[in-house]
C-alpha cells in the first residue's frame, strides 16, 4: 500500500506545472549565481591573484544552504500539499474509510513530498557543478573541481534541513490540517535562527540554529582565505551535534503528530476541545406568524460602497488576527526584536544606546522581513478565502461590488501590516524603557514606520493581492512573490540599475539625528510613489479580471472585464496612468542628469589612464605645499559647496622642476591657474589630472602660487554631489587640488631609502601654515583646523576665520552644523565638543578621554602640540569612525550615543577618544615614511598606548577584556585578508587587524616583559628623534632598530616573533597535580613562525594561581626551551585553578586547553 | 410576464450542451424545475442567478435584463446553491452580519433587525452563536434561507435544497420557503417528485439542457387520466415488459415480485388495473417522450 501511495503521489505531482516550475527556479538561481559570482558579468581582472574561490568546499557550502533556506518555502508547497489537499478536497473523508494502514498513509505521503524536494536540491547542485565549468569564468575564481564540497553540502545540510524541516511541516499540517501553518513554522524557524543569533554566543548559537549555517561558522570563523579556498568543512564537532540536536527536534514532532493522527473526518484539533454531550433534541416546528419584513434600507450607492469595503476589511482582518497562528508570530517578532536590539545596547563588544533611531533601524529589516511573508500569505488566503470555503456562491450573488470585495482585501491586509508596524514601535518604546533610555522621538517612530517603511509594505500588499487574484494556486502565488522579491536585487546583480525597473526598490534610509534622512528623502519618496501608481495599475487591472461564479473561460473573462470596466474604473485608471508616467518621467530625467559611468566604465577609465599617464610616475620631484589660504562657502540648504584657494608651493628639492601635476577633485569643478607662465600639456578630464609644462623652470627654494575656484557638481534628486549635508557637513581636503602623481600609492618597502623621503600622510607636502574663512547658515557653526580668530555676520550668514598658529600636516577637515559646545579648560588646553543636542549621553566619558590621553601622553612623551583639542560630531551616514586633523577630533555619532553606563563592557566613546588624542604624538608629531609598516608606527602605538591609558583609567581585568578584544580581532581579521599576510613591521594601510589586533598584541607582551617605563622611555627617545622634522622620515624598521638596541637579549626573541615574523602559540596542559605546596604541571608548548613548527627556542611564559574567586594568587614567569614541559612550582595554598598565559601574551587561536581547575 | 428565458444557450468547454436554446417563462409563486442529476437544471439556475454567463440568450427578469445588468437582479435576489460551505469559525448572527453587508446593509441597527428577523423565520435564533460550520445539513439549509431572505429579495432560486435532508427537516425547510414563496418568484429545482407536489403552483421538466413540459401539478395529472396502467409482475418480465410497453416506473412488492406503472391511452392487457396518475408519472412520461 505504501507503495501506490507513494507513487500514486510522484505521479501526481508529476503532471503539474508548479514543480517544474520551482524546478527551473531553483537551478535558474543556482547556476546564475555562480556564474555571476564568478565573474562572468565582469570585466577580466588584470592581476591573477587567487580571490575567493566560488567552488571551493566552503563557498559551495555557503550557496547552497542559501538556497536550502529558499528551498525551504517547498515544504509546505509540497510536503505539505501533499496531506492538505486530501482535506481540502475532501477525499479524505472517503479515503480514511479504506482499509490503508496508517503509517503507509502517512509515510507515503511524507516520502513522496520529500523526495520531490530533494530532487530540485539536487538539482541546484547540479546546476551549480555544470555553472563552474562553464568557459570564460575568471581563473582567480575558480579553483579546482571539487565533488567532495558539494556531496558534503547535500548530504550533511541542506537534505537533513529539508527532511527535519520537512518532517515539522509535515507534521503541523496534518496536525492542524491547515497549510498555511506549514509557512508559519517556517517563519518561526527563521526567528529561532535570529534569535539565537542575537541571545546566545559562540558554541551555543552553532548547537541551536536550526539550519546549521552557525555550526559552519563557528568551526570556520579562524580560518584564513586560504582554508576557505581549500578546507572541507569539518563535520565533528558543533556540525555534528547541531544535526543531532535538530533530528531529535523533529523526530519528536514526527513521532508525536503520528501518533496522535487517526483517521478520522474531524481535525484533532477538535479532540482537544471538550465535547460537549448535550443532546440535541429537535425542536417542534414553531409557526411562522410573522412574515412581515422589518423596514430597513438598502442602499447600494457609490459612497456606500466605500463604507462597505471598510466594514468588510473588518471582518477580514478579524480573521487574520483571530487566528493563534498571528499571536505567535507576533510573540516571536517582539522578541527578535528584543535580542537584536539587546545584543546592540548591551552585549556586543561596542554597545550603544537605544536611541530612537537605531531601534528603528537594527531589527527593521528583519521585521520588515516578516511583515512582507504574512502579506504574502494572508493576502492569498483572503483572495481565496471565500472559494476555499465553498462561500464563494453565496457570495458572488450578493449586489456587493466588485470593488467593494477586492478593496475589503487589500485594507486588511494594510491593517494588518499598520498593527505590525505599532507592535513594532511599543516594542521599541518598551525596550527604551527597559534600558533606563526615556527620550522617545515618537514623531520619528511615525515617520519611519508609517511613512518610509509603509509605503513600501502597502506597495507590496497591492501587488501580494494582484498576484494572488491572477493566481489561483495559494503557494504557486506565495512562491511567486518570494521569487519577485528576493528577484528584485538579482536584477541589481545583472546590471540593471534603474529605479525605473527595480520593482519598489530603495537602498535602506540611514537616518542621522543630524541630518534627518538628509537628501535621500525626496527621492525615496518619488520612487515609493512611482511603484505605488504601478501598485495601482496592478490592483485596477486585478479589480478588472475579478470574477464571480463558477471557473470561466478566457474569453468569457476577457468580456466580463470588459464589463467592469466601469467609468470610475476608467477615471481611476487614467489617474494611477498619469500618476506613473509623470513620476516615472521625473526619476528618467534626474537620472539622466547624472550620466554616471557604470563601475565598468569607470574602472575602464582608470586603466586607461594608468597606461596612459604611467609616464609621469616617475616625476618625483614636485614643489610642496607651504601655505594654503582658503575662503569656503557652505550651502546647507542646497548642499552646495564653493571654495576659493591659494597655495603657496616651494621647491624643496635640491633640482630645478619644469613640470607640474596636478590633481583636482573627482567629484568637483575646479578652475585652477598659477601665478607662473605655463601651458597645460596634457589633461584627463574624466579623473581631473593636469600636466603642466613650466615655461622657466621653478629653482630650488623658488616659489610659486597656485590658485583656484571650486564648487560642486550639481547635485541631481538622487545624488548629493557636494559633501554639504544639511547638517553635520563635513569634509576633508581630498577636493581640494593635489600635487603630484597622486597613484603612486605607499608599495615601498621600508627598506628602500626613496621611502624615508616621503611623507606617509600627503605627498605634496611636509607641514603647512592655513588660514580658512568658512561661512554658513545662520544657524550653524562652521568650523576649520587652527584656532578661530574672527566670527562675524555677514548676508544673514555666519562667517567664521581660522588660522593656525604652528605649521600643521596637511591632512584637514571642515565641518557645519547646528551644534551645542561643551567647552572645559584642562591644564590650560581648551576641551571642546561640538555636538547635536540630544547627544549629551557620552560627554563626560569623551572628556575623561582627553584629559587621561592629555595626561598620559604629556608624561611619557612630551608637550601637546596644540592649546586647544575639539570633538566635531559629524553624522552616522558619513561614517563610524572618528579621526584626528590638526586640533580637531571629527568623531562619528555612532560614538555619540555609545552605551557608555553599561559598566559591564567597556567605554567605547573613552577609548575613541582617547585613542585618537594619542595620535597627536604617534601620527601628527611623529610622521612616518611613506612605506610598509607605516601604521605600525601610527595605529600599532596608539592603540597600544590606549590600552595601557584604559588600564589606567578603568583598572587591570578592563584592560585585559580590552585585550582580548585585540586577540580576537587579529585572529578574525585575518581570515579576511584576501593577500598573504605580512608580519606587523610591513604591515599595508587597510590591515587593520595587524596594526590594531595584533599591533596592540606586540607591543604589549613587549612592554610586559621589558617594563612599561623602560618601553616609553625606547619609544619616547624614538619620538624625540623624529619630532616636527621633514623628511627623511621614520619607518617601521627605525622603530626595531631602536627597540632591539636597548632590549636585554632573552627579550630579542619576541621582536622576531610578534614584530618581525607571524607567529602563533599553542599551549596544552596535559595534568596538573598538588602536593604538599607544589603543583607539578605538565604541559605542551608548541610555536609555529610563518608556517614552520619551531624546534628550538627559548621563551618565556606566565602561569598564574587563582582561588575559587577567580582571584589571583600567585603568578610565575618560567623559561621554556622545550615542546614537552614538566614544571614544580611551590604554593602555599592550593589553587582552585590554573592558567597558562592568563595575561594574553601569548598569540593563540584556541585558548580553551590553557585552564585546569581542581574540583 | 415576470422572468422570461429566450433562446438560452450555454455549451461547456467540454462540449456539454448544458443549455440547450431554452425558453421560459415564469411567473410570481413557486415554481418547481424537475428534472434527474445532469439535467441542466444547476446551470440554468446559476445563469439566472448572474454566477454564470450563457453563450448567446437573454433573461429578462421585470424590468432587469439579467445578463447586461447583474447587479440590479442582485439586489432582488436571493439564491442558494445546491451546495455551499461556510467560513471557519464563525458564527450565524456574525456570518448573517456579514451577508446583510455585502446585501448592501449600510445601518448596523438596520442590520441587527434583519438579522434577527431571518434568523426567527428560519428557526436559527437558539443556536445563532454556534458557528454555522458545526450546523447540521438541515440547520445549515435553513441558514442558506436565512442569508437569502436578508434582502428581502424578489427572486429566490434554491437549487436542490432537501437533497439530503431527514423528512423532517425537510418538511421544516419546505414550510419555510412555502412562507416566503408566497410574494415573490421562487425557482425550486429537484429531482423529488415530491417536493414540486407539496409546494410548486407551477412546474417545468427539464433534461438534457431544454424544457420537456411545462405546466401545473394540478393540471398535469388531469391530461394523463385513465392513461396509468399498473400491474405486478415476475422480476424476470421486466424486460419484455419494457419491450413491449412503456414502462415508467417499477417497484418491489414484499412477495419480491414488481409492480409496474405502464403509460398506455388504453388498458395494455387483461393484467392491469386502472391506475390514479400521480406527478411522478408526468414526470417519466415527458422524460421517455423527450
Amino acid at each position: 500500500m505504501f507503495r501506490n501511495i507513494f507513487w500514486y503521489e510522484l505521479k501526481y505531482w508529476l503532471k503539474k506545472p508548479s514543480i517544474y516550475l520551482y524546478l527551473i527556479v531553483f537551478t535558474g538561481i543556482a547556476f546564475l549565481s555562480v556564474i555571476g559570482t564568478a565573474g562572468l558579468f565582469d570585466p577580466v581582472p588584470t592581476s591573477k591573484k587567487i580571490e575567493r574561490l566560488v567552488n571551493s568546499p566552503f563557498e559551495v557550502n555557503y550557496m547552497l544552504q542559501y538556497f536550502g533556506k529558499l528551498m525551504l518555502f517547498l515544504l509546505p508547497a509540497i510536503i505539505g500539499a501533499t496531506i492538505y489537499k486530501d482535506y481540502k478536497n475532501n477525499t479524505h473523508s472517503v479515503l480514511y474509510s479504506y482499509p490503508i494502514k496508517k503509517s503507509d498513509y502517512l509515510y507515503g505521503k511524507f516520502f513522496s513530498g520529500l523526495l520531490l524536494v530533494f530532487i530540485i536540491a539536487f538539482c541546484a547542485g547540479l546546476a551549480m557543478i555544470a555553472a563552474e565549468h562553464v568557459p570564460g569564468l575568471h581563473e582567480t575564481k575558480i579553483g579546482t573541481f571539487n565533488i567532495y564540497g558539494y556531496l558534503q553540502a547535500l548530504f550533511i545540510f541542506i537534505l537533513p534541513n529539508l527532511l527535519f524541516h520537512g518532517a515539522i511541516v509535515f507534521a503541523v499540517v496534518t496536525y492542524f490540517r491547515n497549510i498555511y501553518v506549514g509557512f508559519v513554522v517556517l517563519i518561526i524557524l527563521f526567528f529561532i535562527q535570529n534569535i539565537t543569533e542575537n541571545m546566545f554566543s559562540g558554541q551555543l548559537i552553532a548547537l541551536l540554529d536550526p539550519f546549521g549555517q552557525n555550526a559552519v561558522i563557528y568551526e570556520t570563523q579562524l580560518w584564513p582565505l586560504h582554508d576557505k579556498n581549500n578546507l572541507m568543512i569539518p563535520v565533528l564537532g558543533a556540525v555534528l551535534y547541531n544535526r543531532l540536536i535538530w533530528l531529535t527536534i523533529s523526530s519528536i514532532i514526527f513521532i508525536y503528530t503520528y501518533k496522535k493522527f487517526a483517521f478520522e473526518e474531524l481535525p484533532i484539533t477538535s479532540l482537544l476541545k471538550k465535547k460537549t454531550n448535550k443532546n440535541k433534541t429537535k425542536q417542534p416546528i414553531k409557526r411562522l406568524l410573522n412574515l412581515s419584513f422589518p423596514k430597513v434600507e438598502y442602499d447600494f450607492s457609490k459612497k456606500e460602497q466605500l463604507k462597505y469595503s471598510w466594514l468588510l476589511s473588518n471582518v477580514n482582518f478579524l480573521t487574520i488576527i483571530k487566528s493563534w497562528m498571528f499571536y505567535i508570530i507576533i510573540a516571536f517578532g517582539i522578541l527578535a526584536l528584543l535580542f537584536a536590539v539587546g545584543k546592540v545596547t548591551n552585549n556586543s563588544e561596542m554597545t550603544i544606546l537605544p536611541v530612537t533611531n537605531i531601534i528603528l533601524t537594527i531589527p527593521a529589516f528583519f521585521f520588515t522581513t516578516i511583515i512582507m511573508l504574512l502579506t504574502f500569505i494572508y493576502s492569498g488566503m483572503l483572495v481565496h478565502k471565500d472559494q476555499n470555503s465553498s462561500m464563494n456562491q453565496l457570495v458572488d450573488a450578493t449586489p456587493i461590488s466588485n470593488f467593494a470585495l477586492l478593496a475589503s482585501k487589500v485594507i486588511a491586509i494594510i491593517k494588518m501590516q499598520a498593527l505590525l508596524l505599532l507592535v513594532m514601535m511599543l516594542s521599541g518604546i518598551i525596550i527604551q524603557i527597559y534600558n533606563n533610555f526615556y527620550h522617545f522621538e515618537i514623531g520619528l517612530y511615525l515617520f519611519h514606520l508609517f511613512i518610509v517603511q509603509f509605503s513600501g509594505l502597502v506597495i507590496w500588499a497591492l501587488a501580494s493581492i494582484f498576484v494572488h487574484s491572477i493566481i489561483r494556486n495559494t503557494y504557486l502565488g506565495i512562491f511567486i512573490l518570494l521569487l519577485g522579491w528576493f528577484g528584485i536585487s538579482g536584477l541589481k546583480e545583472i546590471g540593471i540599475k534603474t529605479r525605473l525597473l527595480l520593482f519598489n526598490f530603495s537602498e535602506p534610509m540611514q537616518y542621522s539625528d543630524l541630518n534627518g534622512y538628509g537628501h535621500l528623502l525626496q527621492s525615496y519618496l518619488l520612487v515609493k510613489f512611482y511603484w505605488l501608481a504601478f501598485a495601482f495599475l496592478l490592483i485596477i487591472i486585478a479589480y478588472l479580471i475579478w470574477h464571480r461564479g463558477i471557473n470561466e473561460s478566457f474569453k468569457e473573462r476577457i468580456i466580463s472585464s470588459k464589463q467592469n470596466l466601469t467609468k470610475g474604473a476608467k477615471i481611476a485608471l487614467g489617474i494611477s496612468l498619469i500618476g506613473f508616467l509623470i513620476s516615472g518621467f521625473s526619476i528618467y530625467s534626474e537620472e539622466q542628469k547624472s550620466v554616471e559611468l557604470s563601475s565598468k566604465e569607470r574602472n575602464k577609465a582608470f586603466a586607461k589612464f594608468e597606461t596612459d599617464y604611467a609616464k609621469y610616475a616617475t616625476i618625483e620631484n614636485q614643489p610642496k605645499i607651504t601655505d594654503i589660504n582658503l575662503n569656503i562657502d557652505i550651502y546647507p540648504e542646497s548642499n552646495t559647496l564653493n571654495i576659493i584657494g591659494n597655495y603657496t608651493l616651494v621647491n624643496t628639492s635640491k633640482k630645478a622642476i619644469d613640470t607640474l601635476l596636478v590633481k583636482t577633485g573627482f567629484d568637483e569643478t575646479t578652475d585652477f591657474s598659477i601665478s607662473k607662465p605655463s601651458k597645460i600639456i596634457d589633461e584627463d578630464a574624466y579623473v581631473k589630472f593636469s600636466v603642466l609644462k613650466l615655461k622657466n623652470s621653478l629653482l630650488p627654494n623658488d616659489s610659486l602660487q597656485l590658485s583656484f575656484t571650486l564648487k560642486n557638481k550639481e547635485n541631481t534628486l538622487f545624488e548629493n554631489n557636494s559633501n554639504v549635508l544639511n547638517n553635520g557637513t563635513f569634509f576633508k581636503n581630498d577636493i581640494l587640488p593635489r600635487i603630484g602623481y597622486f597613484l603612486n600609492s605607499s608599495n615601498k618597502s621600508p627598506t628602500d631609502s626613496t621611502a624615508k623621503n616621503k611623507h606617509y600622510y600627503s605627498q605634496d607636502s611636509d607641514a603647512i601654515n592655513l588660514k580658512t574663512v568658512i561661512s554658513t547658515l545662520k544657524n550653524q557653526t562652521a568650523i576649520a583646523p587652527g584656532y578661530l580668530v574672527k566670527h562675524w555676520k555677514e548676508n544673514d550668514r555666519n562667517y567664521f576665520e581660522f588660522e593656525t598658529d604652528s605649521k600643521i600636516k596637511n591632512s584637514l577637515s571642515f565641518s557645519s552644523g547646528d551644534f551645542e559646545i561643551e567647552k572645559e579648560i584642562y591644564k590650560g588646553i581648551n576641551l571642546e565638543i561640538y555636538h547635536n543636542k540630544n547627544h549629551k549621553y557620552n560627554l563626560k566619558s569623551m572628556k575623561d578621554g582627553l584629559k587621561a590621553a592629555l595626561n598620559y601622553n604629556t608624561k611619557y612623551f612630551g608637550d601637546y602640540q596644540f592649546s586647544e583639542a575639539r570633538i566635531v560630531e559629524f553624522p552616522i551616514t558619513e561614517g563610524t569612525y572618528a579621526s584626528v586633523m590638526a586640533n580637531s577630533i571629527p568623531t562619528s555619532e555612532m560614538r555619540f550615543i555609545a552605551n557608555s553606563t553599561n559598566h559591564d563592557k567597556f567605554d567605547i566613546s573613552f577609548y575613541t577618544i582617547a585613542h585618537e588624542l594619542t595620535h597627536q604624538w604617534w601620527g601628527n608629531q611623529l610622521v612616518p615614511a611613506d612605506a610598509f609598516g607605516a601604521i605600525m608606527l601610527s595605529e600599532s602605538i596608539t592603540e597600544y598606548l590606549s590600552l595601557k591609558i584604559f588600564e589606567q583609567q578603568f583598572g587591570k581585568e578592563k584592560a585585559l577584556e580590552f585585550l582580548k578584544i585585540q586577540h580576537e580581532r587579529y585572529l578574525k581579521g585575518r581570515t579576511g585578508e584576501t593577500n598573504s599576510e605580512p608580519p606587523l613591521y610591513l604591515v599595508k594601510s587597510g590591515q587593520q587587524y595587524l596594526a590594531y589586533g595584533k599591533g596592540t598584541i606586540a607591543f604589549n607582551t613587549l612592554s610586559h616583559y621589558l617594563g612599561k617605563e623602560k618601553l616609553h622611555q625606547i619609544l619616547k627617545e624614538f619620538l624625540n628623534d623624529y619630532k616636527f622634522k621633514y623628511a627623511p622620515y621614520p619607518t617601521s624598521i627605525d622603530l626595531l632598530n631602536t627597540i632591539k638596541k636597548h632590549t636585554p637579549e632573552p627579550f630579542q626573541y619576541i621582536v622576531k616573533d610578534y614584530f618581525e615574523n607571524i607567529t602563533f602559540h599553542e599551549v596544552k596542559l596535559n595534568s596538573v597535580a598538588y602536593d604538599d605546596n607544589t603543583v607539578e604541571i605538565d604541559f605542551k608548548y608548541l610555536k609555529n613562525t610563518n608556517d614552520y613548527s619551531v624546534k628550538t627556542f627559548n621563551d618565556f611564559l606566565e602561569i598564574g594561581f587563582f582561588d575559587e574567586k577567580n582571584k589571583l594568587l600567585k603568578i610565575e614567569t618560567i623559561g621554556v626551551k622545550s615542546i614537552e614541559n614538566k614544571v614544580k612550582l611551590k604554593t602555599k595554598n592550593k589553587p582552585s585553578k590554573v592558567v597558562i598565559d592568563p595575561n594574553f601574551l601569548l598569540i593563540e587561536k584556541s585558548i580553551e586547553d590553557n585552564y585546569y581547575e581542581f574540583n | 410576464m415576470n422572468l422570461s428565458i429566450n433562446n438560452l444557450t450555454k455549451t461547456y468547454s467540454n462540449g456539454t450542451k448544458a443549455i440547450d436554446n431554452l425558453n421560459l417563462i415564469i411567473d410570481k409563486g413557486m415554481f418547481g424545475l424537475l428534472g434527474p442529476n445532469g439535467a441542466g437544471k444547476s446551470s440554468l439556475m446559476r445563469t439566472i442567478a448572474t454566477l454564470q454567463s450563457p453563450d448567446s440568450g437573454s433573461i429578462q427578469f421585470q424590468d432587469i435584463n439579467v445578463l447586461k445588468d447583474q447587479m440590479s437582479l442582485r439586489r432582488v435576489l436571493g439564491y442558494l446553491p445546491q451546495s455551499f460551505g461556510v467560513y471557519q469559525k464563525v458564527s450565524a448572527v456574525h456570518l448573517l452580519d456579514y451577508f446583510a453587508i455585502l446585501k448592501g446593509i449600510s445601518s448596523k441597527k438596520d442590520r441587527a433587525l434583519i438579522v434577527q428577523h431571518v434568523l426567527e423565520l428560519t428557526n436559527l435564533y437558539d443556536v445563532r452563536k454556534k458557528h454555522v460550520s458545526g450546523y447540521s445539513g438541515g440547520m445549515k439549509q435553513r441558514f442558506g434561507i436565512a442569508q437569502l431572505l436578508l434582502n428581502n429579495p424578489k427572486l429566490i432560486i434554491v437549487d436542490e435544497p432537501t437533497a439530503g435532508l431527514d423528512p423532517e427537516e425537510r418538511n421544516r425547510f419546505l414550510n419555510v420557503l412555502r412562507e416566503v414563496g408566497n410574494e415573490n418568484t421562487v425557482i425550486f429545482s429537484t429531482h423529488i417528485v415530491e417536493d414540486v407536489k407539496e409546494l410548486c403552483t407551477d412546474m417545468a421538466i427539464m433534461n438534457g439542457g431544454r424544457i420537456l413540459q411545462k405546466t401545473k401539478p394540478s393540471e398535469a395529472t388531469n391530461t394523463i387520466k385513465n392513461s396509468i396502467w399498473t400491474t405486478a409482475i415476475d422480476k424476470s418480465d421486466l424486460q419484455s415488459m419494457t419491450d413491449t410497453y412503456q414502462v415508467l416506473s417499477s417497484s418491489y412488492n414484499e412477495d419480491n415480485s414488481l409492480s409496474i406503472r405502464v403509460f398506455s391511452k388504453e388498458r395494455p392487457n387483461e393484467q392491469f388495473k386502472n391506475a390514479i396518475p400521480n406527478l411522478e408519472d408526468v414526470y417519466f412520461i415527458a422524460l421517455k417522450n423527450y
